[in-house]
């Protein structure tokens, strides 16, 4: 049961420490989501740079091929010695409307270069690819060729380009043969031959590559893109053709922003790679803040708990000594009735024994019980006293007395004890004339200062009580050759139930004594307090010295 | 037998310290707990009665210090605290007996006989062995006296009084021999001492204790117990 507010208070930090980091975390990761959001437009960007960079090679690459194209004739030769002019161009083919093959014609005289080429192109011409994609009737090429195949766009201008020849249209087409894939330039003539222009292979990827943009010196946040990143051109089977850039991905890693090239080769696309620590690295400002954010919290939660815990500690100790109080008390008022019941129970067995027994004897016995019982008399009229002092209901009863008389009364109260303690009494008594008192308050001031050196002060074997009158002042200073009271505990010692000590082994009290003698005091119209000396304890109790009755 | 008896409060102390003497019972005193850890081992006493409350070191204390080395030494707590938890305390800590303050004598003196007779049973003496006065027979390691089949109560020194009246049957004891032998030969003696207790022994033992006859008094001697 006693962990129970301890787990209460852990929970109160524990709560919303975890709330706030959850939500840190939250923000943490939007946080990087929104920069890699931000990352992958970036690098969108320069994809798309790069795409035009492609498209204008090839649209310039295009043009340089319409020439060409147009410097086909019919007779073979002229066309052979064209192949040899051109480095790019691997062979033509040149077919009639409805797709006949009309070079190189495999009835007349071919060379090996052709006739492997008609061997490699036999599917294509079957098929009649290139008359479907130049009258525009792609769609079952496409499908047969798996939706690779390349849609003529720039009629409109090559229409506007071909004006002088009479051509119509011209385009890309996409070959795949064997595992590779293949471009052919065709060009439509006005006639309706298509003529095919084979592109080497090896060549229009080198000048691809040769196109591509090497170095991007874009900044981004500081961090050059080119150095921390990797871009790679894939086919359509996604092996990579050519990358560049410093990072290394490693195997299977995704790509952090991928796009399709633009036509001729619209199945391949451009990757771009950056290292995740790129985006962590970004983001690790925003977590160090919010690291120091939730420490932050987390130790003001901390401070603010320890502060609640041990105020509630102290409740629960000062509730345990009020239990511990009741305690004691009744084991100080068991003591002495123990006496008194003890006592009184030999007494019977001596009585029993009257024949020759002394008087003297009795009377000792007597005496016992007699002191016995004030002692019990004292302690229960400290614990009313201070029952009604918790119920302000204290009332005092002032009539003329004198205090030198009182203070000489209580020691011989005191005497018995003090004596068999082995005490020395010293009395200086200057009050004078008797003044306004409720003799049983002082009385009980005194008492509980005098018992406190009986109890507490029993090794300084002196007990001192001087008066004094000076003008409206009474003072009665007790004082003791015992240990004294802690500097620290002298404050305390009046709060009720303070004890210089608590612990079994020390001597028994209630703790209200002191608490009750400064109430009584300050009741009486006057103060108790503590006075500097160099040994022992000293307490002066300080009355208002009226000597007549004031007006009530 | 010897008692050590550890009270802080000197008239507590001293009461409780007559009611044991008269039972029979040599007593050493200590005021607080130190002392009695040292009395302790100064006298080896044959059993305990503590305070638990003491200045210095608790009962408590002086019981485990006790414990460490005589397991089986009877001891019994004397105390105000009576709280289930404080008894609990005392009887895990192995006290033989708790006697809660305040107390009245009798029940004091009932309390320390039953220990006695524990006390008697862990030296080995028999509990059945027995001697018989006329028509009194005593039960020395029992501290008491069965007459009719009615149990009498006998305290420590009602029994070594009626055992040296028993072995030295026939024969007049004088008073000093039996003051020495029951009550120690360093207790100051007093002859009222022993004759008032040879009055109240003879009220509860002697079936009329106006013609006593276990118990005789030879004037001007002593006493003597005649065997029939």
């Amino acid at each position: 049961m006693r962990n129970k507010p301890l787990i209460l208070l852990m929970l109160i930090v524990g709560l919303p420490l975890g709330g706030l980091t959850w939500l840190g975390v939250r923000v943490a990761r939007d946080d990087e989501a929104a920069l890699k959001q931000r990352f992958e437009e970036v690098f969108a960007t320069q994809l798309y740079d790069i795409d035009g960079a492609v498209s204008r090679h090839f649209e310039s690459n295009s043009i340089e091929l319409r020439d060409t194209a147009r410097q086909v004739k019919s007779a073979p030769d002229s066309i052979r010695a064209l192949i040899r002019r051109t480095p790019q161009l691997r062979q033509v083919l040149v077919l009639d409307n409805v797709g006949s093959v009309l070079h190189p014609d495999s009835n007349s005289d071919l060379n090996l270069a052709e006739r492997e080429f008609l061997h490699e192109a036999q599917e294509l011409i079957r098929d009649r690819d290139l008359i479907h994609v130049s009258t525009g009737q792609s769609d079952s090429v496409q499908k047969k060729q798996q939706a690779e195949a390349a849609l003529p766009t720039r009629g409109e201008e090559s229409e506007s380009l071909s004006a002088a020849s009479g051509s119509s249209d011209e385009g890309w087409h996409v070959w795949y043969w064997g595992r590779g894939v293949h471009l052919i330039f065709w060009q439509r003539r006005d006639d309706g031959k298509v003529v095919g222009l084979f592109i080497e292979r090896g060549r229009w990827m080198a000048d691809l590559i040769a196109a591509l943009p090497e170095t991007v010196n874009r900044q981004h946040d500081g961090v050059s893109v080119a150095t921390t990143a990797r871009f790679r051109l894939v086919d359509s089977m996604g092996q990579s053709v050519y990358e560049w850039g410093e990072y290394e991905p490693p195997e299977e890693s995704t790509p952090l922003t991928e796009t399709a090239v633009s036509t001729p080769l619209t199945s391949w696309r451009l990757q771009a790679f950056v290292p995740d620590s790129l985006l962590a690295g970004a983001s690790s400002g925003t977590a160090f803040q919010l690291a120091s954010g939730i420490g932050a919290v987390a130790c003001a939660l901390i401070v603010l708990v320890t502060v609640f815990w041990r105020e509630y500690s102290r409740e629960v100790r000062q509730a345990s000594q009020r239990v511990s109080f009741v305690n004691q008390v009744s084991h100080e008022l068991k003591t002495p009735l123990t006496n008194i019941r003890m006592y009184a129970d030999l007494l019977a067995v001596d009585l029993e024994n009257l024949e020759e027994s002394t008087g003297g004897k009795f009377a000792d016995r007597l005496r016992v019980i007699v002191s016995e019982s004030q002692r019990l008399s004292r302690l229960i009229s400290n614990v009313l006293t201070f029952g009604r002092q918790q119920r302000d209901a204290l009332i005092l009863n002032p009539r003329p007395a004198s205090a030198d008389e009182l203070v000489r009364r209580v020691i011989e109260q005191f005497a018995p004890t003090l004596s068999r303690l082995g005490f020395q009494t010293e009395l200086k008594l200057d009050a004078g004339q008797p003044v306004m008192l409720d003799q049983d308050a002082v009385e009980q001031i005194l008492v509980n200062l005098i018992s406190n050196v009986e109890k507490y002060a029993a090794d300084g074997k002196l007990l001192k009580i001087e008066t004094c009158r000076d003008n409206s002042k009474l003072r009665i200073i007790v004082t003791d050759a015992g240990p004294g009271i802690p500097a620290a505990m002298q404050r305390a010692v009046f709060e009720p139930f303070v004890r210089v000590s608590s612990r079994l082994e020390d001597a028994a009290g209630t703790g209200i004594g002191l608490s009750i003698a400064r109430e009584l005091a300050r009741f009486h119209g006057g103060d108790l307090t503590m006075m500097d000396c160099a040994s022992g304890a000293s307490f002066c109790v300080e009355l208002p010295a009226l000597e007549e009755v004031r007006d009530a | 037998m010897k008692v050590l008896l550890a009270e802080d409060d000197e008239l507590t102390r001293q009461g409780l310290a007559e009611v044991l003497a008269s039972e029979g019972f040599q007593v050493v005193q200590a005021a607080n707990g130190a002392a009695a850890i040292e009395q302790f081992a100064a006298s080896i006493p044959d059993f305990v009665c503590l305070d638990i409350m003491m200045p210095g070191r608790s009962g408590y204390d002086v019981c485990r210090s006790i414990r460490a080395t005589h397991p089986d030494i009877p001891i019994i707590f004397i105390s105000a605290k009576s709280e289930e938890i404080d008894k609990i305390v005392g009887f895990e800590l192995g006290a033989d007996d708790f006697i809660v303050k305040p107390f009245g004598v009798r029940e004091v003196v009932a309390r320390i006989r039953a220990v006695t007779r524990r006390c008697h049973v862990t030296r080995g003496a028999d509990p059945t062995a027995s001697f018989t006065m006329d028509d009194l027979q005593v039960f020395p390691a029992e501290l008491r006296a069965i007459r009719n089949g009615q149990a009498i109560e006998l305290s420590l020194r009602d029994v070594q009084i009626l055992e040296l009246l028993h072995r030295n049957a026939g024969r007049v004891l004088d008073r000093n021999v039996i003051f020495n032998h029951a009550w120690g030969e360093d207790y100051f003696p007093n002859s009222r001492t022993l004759d008032q207790h040879i009055s109240q022994l003879r009220k509860r033992i002697e079936a009329d204790p106006k013609s006593p006859q276990i118990i005789r008094t030879v004037h001007g001697a002593g006493y003597r117990y005649e065997a029939e």
